[in-house]
């Protein structure tokens, strides 16, 4: 549980990441958004984005994205995620909330926890096929939106509709 | 094991006078988590703290703090040794220089860790040389913050942590306090920076005129507060809105905004069922469910 030497400030010295100084400010400013780059030696350029204000639990925005980077072939099979205290504190979000998403995560099969090694992704070649399902979706959306705007909705209308429609959709499905 | 609380009150009192600034309360703050403890000026965040600590008496109901009496001096003692604390006014003696107050408060805990004393000493930029009275209260803060941090506790009760930093000094101090939580540490914190509450926080303690007014898991407050905007093409039917979980509704004319904690499906459900042109559902942030929680009264 706790290890010799507390490595408090890893996030400040050894991280290999270009963190935009200006991203800090708008954080503050805006106080909504979470945006990182994240680099490890194994998942390159991984991008996380936790919305704090979504309604969304942000150990579930966790999952979806690791299971859409392993989707669209962002993070590979035998892939190494940061272990729960570096993302933790690259997200700058609770150890607990890394810790539930990763054994979510493990719980459907998508990453295996080995004691004191890490987290490593395990795609089954079917999910790979999802990519193509993902990029066949938004072409769909994209015609529906091309559509909507000939139909004379405004941008921000077209998009309040679509995250009522989810957000309803999410609570129904959650109900049953 | 996680699910043990390491702060425990049952009916806990103070009064000054006849003003009670802590009425009833029965808190409860779960091991191994970040728990935010948020409340407007004078709500009784501080006495609560107090209270647990030791430092100011009950008038009325008990509890423990890590398994100890709080009305038990003798117990308290040996509390006192695994919580660390950061007072709300960071009380420091101004003829101290930063060296001097770093090994003055060395000397009294057995798990000092120096390693980090150092590591935060050159984070922080503080001027080891300088008098205490000199500092700005953002390095006050950081002082006070690096006296807590640098010790080994079970649990880190912190008022008022982010006081007078900068958003770079808040971001390295909400970084600790994920580190210090991967570490075991239990950390308690009473703040009025809900946006970086809502980040690292897994509970939430709103006190409001001395009573607890929402204690839940955030995830549970993102999960079930929703606003509900309904237009109609007839006066809006408020009445028919009026259930459990409903927690605000605002009416004008053909349209509604209901603000609800819970049941926000059922809402919907009837909004249709009463042919609502328009049905919108947002989600609602930690800072509109603290505002109406504390606009309520």
């Amino acid at each position: 549980m706790s290890p010799a030497e507390p490595r408090l400030w890893n996030s400040q010295r050894d991280r290999r990441i270009s963190r935009p100084q200006a991203a800090l400010f708008d954080q503050s400013l805006t106080a909504s958004t979470v945006t990182l780059y994240l680099y490890s030696g194994t998942a390159d350029g991984m991008f996380y984005k936790l919305t704090p204000t979504t309604g969304q639990p942000l150990y579930l925005q966790l999952m979806q994205q690791v299971r859409h980077a392993a989707e669209t072939g962002a993070l590979r099979d035998g892939d190494q995620l940061p272990g729960i205290r570096t993302l933790a504190e690259e997200l700058v979000v609770s150890p607990n909330t890394v810790a539930k998403a990763y054994g979510e995560l493990e719980h459907e099969g998508l990453l295996e926890l080995r004691q004191g090694l890490g987290a490593f992704v395990c795609v089954k070649r079917r999910t790979r096929s999802l990519a193509n399902d993902v990029n066949l979706a938004r072409r769909r959306i994209r015609d529906l939106i091309e559509q909507l705007r000939e139909d004379g909705l405004l941008d921000a209308e077209i998009r309040r509709a679509f995250e009522a429609e989810l957000l309803y959709a999410a609570e129904a499905v959650r109900k049953r | 094991m996680t699910n043990e609380a390491v702060i425990l009150t049952q009916g806990l009192t103070k009064s000054y006078g006849n003003r009670e600034a802590v009425r009833a309360l029965n808190l409860s703050v779960g091991r191994n988590r970040i728990t935010a403890f948020l409340g407007r000026n004078g709500a009784g965040k501080s006495t609560t703290i107090k209270v647990l600590l030791g430092m100011v008496r009950a008038t009325a109901g008990g509890g423990t703090v890590l398994g100890k009496q709080i009305t038990d001096k003798k117990a308290n003692l040996d509390m006192r040794r695994r919580v660390a604390y950061v007072a709300e006014d960071k009380p420091l003696y101004g003829y101290m220089t930063v060296e001097q107050t770093i090994s003055f408060a060395r000397s009294f805990y057995s798990d000092w860790r120096t390693n980090v004393e150092r590591q935060l000493l050159r984070d922080y930029e503080l001027p080891t040389r300088q008098k205490i009275k000199q500092l700005s209260k953002g390095m006050r803060t950081k002082l006070a913050l690096l006296l807590a941090f640098a010790r080994r506790p079970e649990l880190l009760i912190l008022d008022e942590p982010s006081d007078g930093l900068d958003p770079v000094g808040i971001e390295n101090l909400l970084q600790t306090l994920v580190a210090q939580s991967a570490d075991g540490v239990t950390v308690f914190f009473s703040s009025h920076q809900i946006a970086e509450v809502e980040r690292v926080a897994d509970h939430v303690c709103i006190l409001e005129k001395g009573c607890l007014a929402v204690d839940a898991p955030l995830d549970e407050l993102r999960q079930s507060y929703r606003r509900i905007d309904l237009v109609f093409s007839f006066p809006a039917p408020e009445r028919e809105f009026r259930i459990s979980g409903v927690e605000r509704i605002r009416t004008s004319g053909h349209q509604m905004s209901v603000l609800a904690s819970r049941n926000a499906e059922a809402l919907v459900e009837r909004a249709h069922r009463l042919n609502a042109v328009s049905v919108e559902v947002a989600p609602v942030g930690l800072r509109e469910i603290f505002l109406e929680t504390v606009k309520e009264n």
